[in-house]
């Protein structure tokens, strides 16, 4: 038991624990330098709460001048209004742009009529008919010589989904960074 | 952000309200309110940084720094207590100091050996006793300077401030055990460093 065992081999941590309100190990009674030990922490301890410090060296509030410079700068209070209660617009514009971008990307991607294969016809049926009738007024267009009715490239389509995309992505970044500017350390 | 703090606060207790008025008197830019609460915190906010920065003008730096800190974030203050989250700041203020030594380490702390100890009004009239008091807790303060900062951080947290193990877990971000561990480390070692002192603090 413990009152055979040296000192040395008595656990020190599990008495110093006991100041934390762990359990007092049964050392502390049967070893006198483990008694002792326990004794000495809990002086230090009780001392360390009464313990006096230093006078403080000077007065620490803060002048007109500390405020000044503390005023944050330009982009430091924009980085503070987003994200904040008071910015209702970059949250949704975020969505926004970046539901626009994955429905392009989306549309570039599908092999359908509706996306990319519609998307690959440069040139609308109706410049065709005006061209293969050439002095034939189109009854539809009206003029023949205007610029033909396209809908975008891919290539446009993509590069405008993934610059949607990155938007959006940069603006969810901006509130990330506003918000961890804005807190405490 | 700018909430009001009336309704998230418990106003019961007339400190806190007291000091939650500062506060809204502060964010709306009123800087005698915001050197009202410095007034009010600065001693208590120098005794704990100066036990775990100790280094008087370095532990001023860090509580201004953390004042600096507090007026520039009013408008994170989401109620509860001031004090505590002066305290919060504070605790930050001085780890980074103690990081910034660690950084560019010039000279040891200074011992504090000072004249100008002084107790609480009202602490004390026995001269005596102010001198024994004065003695035990110099020494106490070189022990504190000789252990290590985290030991250190933990042990005045724990037995000073009397935040309890998860606070102080969350405080310094480090796992619970980190911080148990480093209590009883810090105790044991302040022991050794005493021992041919203890019977300044025995009886």
């Amino acid at each position: 038991m413990a009152e055979h065992t040296p000192h040395a081999r008595h656990d020190r941590f599990a008495i110093a624990d006991a100041l934390g309100g762990g359990v007092v190990p049964s050392t502390v009674r049967t070893c006198p330098a483990c008694g002792a030990l326990h004794v000495d922490l809990l002086s230090i301890q009780s001392a360390l709460r009464h313990a006096w410090t230093p006078p403080r060296p000077r007065d620490l509030r803060l002048t007109i001048a500390d405020v000044a410079r503390l005023k944050p700068a330009l982009w430091r209070r924009v980085l503070g209004i987003i994200g904040s209660a008071q910015d209702a617009i970059t949250r949704p514009l975020g969505i926004a742009f970046t539901s626009l971008g994955i429905g392009g990307l989306l549309l570039t991607a599908l092999p359908l009529g509706i996306g990319a294969g519609m998307a690959t016809t440069p040139v609308s049926e109706y410049a065709i008919r005006a061209e293969q009738t050439p002095g034939m007024p189109s009854d539809t267009t009206g003029d023949a010589t205007a610029p033909p009715l396209t809908t975008p490239s891919p290539d446009l389509l993509l590069l405008a989904s993934v610059g949607s995309l990155g938007t959006g992505g940069a603006i969810f970044v901006l509130r990330r960074v506003a918000s961890r500017t804005r807190g405490v350390r | 952000m700018e909430e009001d703090l009336r309704s998230t606060t418990v106003p019961d207790d007339p400190v806190q309200r007291r000091d939650l008025i500062l506060i809204e008197r502060a964010r709306d830019g009123d800087l005698d309110a915001f050197n009202d609460l410095v007034a009010l915190y600065q001693d208590s906010l120098f005794a704990l940084v100066v036990r775990m920065v100790p280094d008087r003008d370095q532990a001023a730096d860090a509580v201004q720094e953390a004042f600096f800190s507090a007026y520039r974030n009013l408008s994170s203050f989401r109620g509860g207590s001031v004090k505590s989250w002066l305290n919060r700041i504070c605790v930050n203020a001085a780890m980074d100091t103690q990081r910034a030594r660690k950084r560019r380490p010039v000279q040891p702390y200074p011992e504090l050996e000072d004249e100008s100890w002084q107790p609480r009004a009202g602490d004390e009239v026995d001269p005596e006793r102010i001198a024994v008091h004065a003695e035990r807790s110099r020494a106490l303060a070189a022990a504190l300077a000789h252990i290590t900062d985290d030991q250190r951080t933990a042990i005045v947290l724990y037995d000073v401030e009397g935040y309890d193990y998860a606070e102080i877990a969350e405080m310094t971000g480090v796992s619970l055990g980190t911080v148990k561990s480093r209590i009883h480390r810090g105790r044991l070692s302040l022991r050794e460093i005493l021992t041919d002192r203890m019977e300044l603090f025995r009886g």
